[in-house]
């Protein structure tokens, strides 16, 4: 949960805030906020992300490409599930959110599914005209379930800027990075 | 005397003009009053809150805050939500909302531009009690909590935080 938190923050102060849009699956989000402990829904619209550009200054060079990242965007939306029990979503439901990101549209970068955890976790890309237009993720735990939706150009060597900022540690995009989660190397599918 | 008479109207004239914005766009009164009637109590006195506030870094952040104790109606977050629907204007995004059925609490973050800073409200109503908090981001605020989280990155990235990475 504490990356959610982390992650939350970062959306606040680094890449913004987004207009009352939906998810990219056509899913009955309702269904797990009735049976969920805890529910966590943060909605960026267009106005809230111009808001929260006003916390970039100018002046700094990181800022200011971080600033840049942010006019962009369209929205960024999260919904967090905590339930105090196991099976609340199915392996269907989780199935069903995979097969609407469909490619050509949009293409899979990373699936991990660990065992040991029983956690699953998928991170997909939208490109169109061979720009990142918008990335999900679906964080699946036994008792948790997380959706992602950051809807807007997104360039992942710029977004490393964030890095460093924001309470961020400095992550490595590289394209190697990039590259290898294409192949599903390690424990991704 | 004529003199006396115009610059005394002018003086009301602009104190109307000041007063009239300020009371118009007291969005945080509606709330509290929205608040006050589905309790049944006005919100708890804090004695020389102001003068407080004053003495600390968040003076220029413009607080305004309502507390309600011994609460004996309970909110849902659609029922928090609903409440402040016609009591808020439009401007105002609700932008975080957590709602947590193991503690029963919960809270809705709403935000709006107040010139080119941010105001926000933070509504959190759980058991027994409700609080509504109106804060003002200036930039200068801004400014010094952008530097604090870029120093606390920092001291990530050379292990100096405690283990969960959130800091003190």
């Amino acid at each position: 949960m504490k990356w959610l938190v982390r992650m939350v923050c970062v959306l606040l102060l680094g890449v913004g805030f987004a207009s009352a849009q939906e998810f990219p699956w056509k899913v009955n989000l309702d269904k797990f906020a009735a049976e969920s402990s805890e529910t966590v829904d943060v909605t960026l619209d267009s106005n809230m992300l111009n808001l929260a550009k006003n916390f970039l200054s100018d002046k700094d060079a990181d800022q200011r490409q971080a600033r840049d990242i942010v006019s962009q965007l369209k929205g960024i939306y999260v919904r967090s599930y905590e339930f105090d029990k196991t099976g609340v979503y199915t392996e269907a439901d989780l199935e069903s959110m995979r097969a609407q990101l469909k490619s050509p549209e949009w293409n899979r970068i990373v699936g991990v599914k660990s065992k040991r955890d029983g956690e699953t976790d998928y991170v997909y890309i939208r490109q169109t005209g061979g720009k990142m237009t918008g990335l999900a993720v679906i964080a699946a735990e036994p008792r948790e379930l997380t959706l992602v939706y950051i809807d807007g150009p997104i360039d992942l060597q710029k977004i490393s800027v964030l890095g460093g900022q924001f309470g961020v540690p400095r992550i490595d995009t590289g394209h190697a990075k990039v590259e290898d989660s294409h192949k599903g190397k390690g424990e991704a599918e | 005397m004529k003199r006396q008479l115009l610059s005394l109207s002018l003086v009301a004239v602009l104190v109307f003009a000041i007063a009239m914005p300020v009371y118009a766009g007291d969005d945080f009164n509606s709330a509290v009053d929205r608040i006050s009637e589905r309790v049944g109590k006005r919100p708890m006195h804090i004695p020389f809150l102001g003068l407080v506030l004053f003495f600390t870094p968040a003076r220029g952040a413009h607080i305004k805050l309502a507390t309600f104790e011994d609460v004996h109606a309970s909110f849902t977050l659609a029922e928090l939500e609903s409440s402040m629907g016609g009591a808020l204007s439009p401007e105002w995004h609700p932008f975080v909302k957590v709602d947590s059925r193991r503690d029963h609490e919960c809270t809705i973050i709403y935000a709006r531009a107040s010139g080119s800073d941010m105001r926000l409200m933070v509504i959190t109503a759980e058991r027994g009690e409700v609080t509504v908090v109106q804060l003002d981001v200036p930039k200068k605020l801004q400014g010094s909590w952008m530097d604090d989280t870029k120093h606390r990155a920092k001291n990530s990235r050379h292990g100096e935080m405690d283990g969960d990475g959130d800091g003190a």
